[in-house]
């Protein structure tokens, strides 16, 4: 079986088409008006700090174990979800000036810094192509020891619909 | 030779329990005093699951079984269990 | 011969490891660099030393597996003392380590090609009846582990029984459920007695650097050495919660309702309490496969261990056997050492076992998620150096053609827990095997208890989340409290509090077949089942 007949829990990922059937992207227009939250969190597991740090209540739990549920309209871009989440499925994305923005949750080594340079990874891990660091990128502090929230900035406004994780080039 | 070890304390292979299982050893505790499984100084915590999966798959019979256990369930010298040198036997 | 190799992470993007002073310690008259705060194997890995032993009858090579002092295949002989497992203990400056070898060593490769007939073999030399004896001395020569030295070392001063305590509750194990049943417990004023077989409180939790799931009111985006050091905290501020660290439960005699613990430097120490609590965790399952004892097959606790609690890589690329959800976060945790992973192999056929977000967060740093696979074999001569992988048409098997060699230097076995039933046995419960449970649990009643004055809680009583052992934890601190007339008016909200929450916890799908198993196992009072 090859790895596109599989199912999504079976090989890892959800393809953009799949995960726009189900809802988890907001409409285009909204994106290029302003940073958005993507939640690719599906499955019905008991867990919720996005919903617990979530400022405008954007982010809704009907019980611990539902999926959550975005309300876009409400959501002002802060960015906590993305540090909150232990699954590192949440995601802001927007679009401004033909460039697409991705702000992912980033626990590796080395530390980013604003301007380094990176190669961007989409869902599968392959490279999509080369992208930059920039602001909103920091260290999120609280209960949960230090995780870094980096904000990468690429040409192609498509790829922020893809790009998922990023290395940082030496 | 390569060998599928069961019993890492008493190099027990997979091949040894099933020919003993095959020549009639068939439930627990008759298997453990003639391979030697679950004996040594694991005292079973890699092994026991294991043969019990290979004594089901063999027999049919249900995995429901357990061995007796009996303290020390770890390994203790005998030099902890006697009274220290120098100390009277204390009698209450 | 001993390559000068340091195999330590200096650099983490999360933990930072307290090593300790610098110490040396001595492998076979080499000396080698240490630090105070790791345990021999560990300084022994750092090193590059893979092979701590042979095996008692084939002489095989082997490193350790569980890295927590369960497997024994790590035993050395340390400053004299023969079979001391390593993994648990700690380094002293001027160490002597060597290993145990024997005359039988050389003949390894040639005891290794024989092929016994299995049953023949254990009863050679018995018959005729007199040359057992004789024989027996020559193969012990031969084979065996470890040996004393001519001169018997003599007790240490301080060793030896140390006497008899009384206390109201006594707790084995200091992990999750442990230390969340100490706290609930000490809040009520009960006479606690707390221990663990580290040298510090926390179980599990100390080598967890994920954030956990689960509600935030309890344990979730907490990181689990976060989560272990508030309640160690809370438990200092206890004074009727007393703690032993490096001791371990080895015995309970239920005619004389006794204890018997072994402390640290050879001692023994007799408990007589109330009520006791076990929650001494699982062991790690092993994976039967050819040449699965090799150095370089490890528990995937084991690698967790040696990498976030000692800060030892252990490898450059690994495998992994497993899709639950532990397979997938030490994964994880190897990418946050700059480990490659070439890949995380199970025959699961339609899913990956564990939640789908593990998967994800480490399929986008492209590691290959390779489902219906299982190993074949380990391939190396005293070490691990690749796996042979075969694709599987059914559960067992394999689809002829599909070998394939994977690459590796170390093979990570996750596939699951077993609850540890052995300290348990001893109660002279009523033991059934679950499977969704894990393994073999005790039948226990509404307040835990499987047996009149014994309670059971964490993965001990069934295999699931750290959060969910913290839960069980604080209900048996509660329950135990009543029984033993402490417990103010606050309990029984508290309960029925902490009894929701549980049951939202494991309200998921992943948990269905739990669900109706702990149901099954559970009655409504104890006496009445184990009549």
């Amino acid at each position: 079986m090859s790895e596109e007949e599989m199912k999504p829990v079976q090989r890892g990922y959800y393809t953009r088409e799949e995960l726009e059937e189900l809802g988890v992207f907001p409409p285009r227009e909204e994106l290029e008006k302003k940073r958005l939250c993507v939640i690719e969190c599906v499955e019905e597991i008991p867990c919720n700090p996005c919903a617990a740090v979530c400022r405008s209540g954007a982010i809704i739990k009907e019980g611990l174990c539902k999926p959550p549920v975005v309300d876009w309209k409400a959501c002002i871009g802060c960015t906590m979800c993305v540090a909150a989440c232990p699954g590192m499925a949440i995601f802001m994305q927007w679009i401004e000036d033909g460039d697409g923005y991705v702000t992912m949750p980033y626990e590796l080594l080395p530390e980013p810094k604003i301007g380094d340079r990176v190669q961007l990874l989409n869902r599968k891990g392959e490279a999509v192509g080369e992208g930059m660091i920039v602001n909103p990128t920091y260290q999120a502090r609280g209960d949960a020891y230090p995780r870094w929230v980096v904000t990468v900035k690429m040409d192609d406004p498509d790829l922020s619909y893809e790009v998922r994780a990023f290395k940082i080039l030496e | 030779m390569v060998k599928k070890i069961v019993c890492r304390c008493h190099d027990v292979t997979e091949s040894d329990i099933e020919a003993a299982i095959d020549a009639g050893y068939d439930d627990l505790e008759t298997l453990k005093r003639i391979t030697g499984v679950t004996t040594g100084h694991c005292q079973g915590k890699t092994c026991l699951p294991l043969t019990m999966a290979i004594l089901a798959r063999k027999t049919g019979k249900n995995v429901n079984v357990t061995t007796k256990i009996r303290p020390p369930i770890d390994p203790i010298t005998l030099g902890s269990i006697a009274r220290p040198p120098g100390k009277r036997s204390s009698k209450r | 011969m001993i390559a000068i190799e340091d195999w330590r992470i200096y650099e983490h993007p999360i933990l930072k490891f307290d090593r300790g002073k610098e110490v040396t310690i001595y492998l076979d008259g080499k000396p080698l660099k240490a630090y105070k705060n790791e345990t021999v194997a560990a300084a022994l890995y750092a090193n590059g030393i893979r092979e701590f032993s042979k095996s008692i009858k084939y002489r095989r090579p082997r490193g350790f597996f569980c890295a927590i002092g369960r497997c024994s295949a790590c035993m050395m002989e340390v400053d004299g003392v023969p079979n001391v497992r390593t993994c648990v203990t700690l380094v002293r400056d001027g160490m002597r380590i060597k290993r145990q070898r024997t005359i039988a060593d050389w003949a390894a490769p040639f005891l290794g090609m024989m092929k016994l007939p299995p049953l023949r073999y254990m009863k050679l030399f018995t018959r005729p009846g007199f040359i057992y004896e004789p024989a027996m001395k020559i193969m012990r020569k031969f084979t065996g582990l470890g040996s004393y030295p001519e001169k018997v070392p003599e007790v240490a001063p301080s060793g030896g029984y140390q006497g008899e305590l009384s206390t109201e509750f006594l707790i084995v194990g200091g992990g999750p459920a442990g230390m969340s049943a100490a706290v609930e417990a000490g809040q009520q004023g009960v006479d606690t007695l707390i221990i663990d077989d580290k040298e510090k409180l926390g179980g599990q939790l100390l080598k967890q650097t994920h954030m956990f799931f689960s509600d935030v009111k309890y344990a979730a985006g907490k990181r689990g050495f976060k989560l272990g050091e508030e309640l160690v905290e809370k438990i200092s501020k206890l004074d009727n919660v007393k703690v032993m660290t490096q001791t371990s439960a080895v015995g309970y005699y239920p005619s004389e309702n006794t204890m018997l613990l072994k402390g640290p430097n050879d001692t023994t120490l007799k408990v007589k309490a109330k009520k006791y609590l076990i929650s001494t965790g699982a062991y790690e399952r092993s994976l039967v496969f050819e040449n699965n004892d090799l150095p370089g097959v490890y528990g995937a606790g084991g690698v967790q261990t040696l990498l976030n609690v000692y800060g030892v890589k252990p490898g450059n690329r690994g495998i992994l056997l497993g899709t639950g959800n532990v397979a997938l976060i030490v994964s994880y945790h190897l990418l946050q050492a700059g480990i490659e992973v070439a890949g995380v192999f199970a025959p699961s056929f339609r899913r990956v076992r564990g939640y789908f977000v593990h998967a994800a967060k480490i399929k986008r740093h492209g590691v290959p998620i390779v489902t219906r696979h299982t190993i074949v074999k380990a391939l190396g001569k005293n070490r691990v150096e690749g796996a042979i992988v075969t694709k599987l048409a059914d559960y067992g098997k394999p689809i002829p053609g599909t070998e394939r060699r994977v690459d590796c230097d170390f093979i990570c076995v996750g596939v699951g827990l077993n609850p540890a039933y052995d300290l348990v046995q001893l109660f002279n419960p009523k033991m059934v095997y679950v499977g969704a449970l894990g393994g073999m649990v005790p039948i226990r009643d509404r307040t835990y208890r499987f047996a009149e004055n014994a309670y059971i809680a964490g993965d001990c009583a069934s295999i699931e989340e750290a959060t969910t052992a913290v839960l069980e934890g604080k209900l048996v601190g509660l329950y135990a409290s009543q029984a033993l007339g402490h417990g103010d008016e606050t309990v029984p909200e508290k309960i029925e509090e902490y009894t929701r929450a549980l049951e939202e916890d494991r309200g998921s799908p992943f948990s269905t077949r739990l669900r109706e198993a702990l149901r099954d196992i559970t009655v409504e009072k104890i006496e009445e089942a184990l009549k």
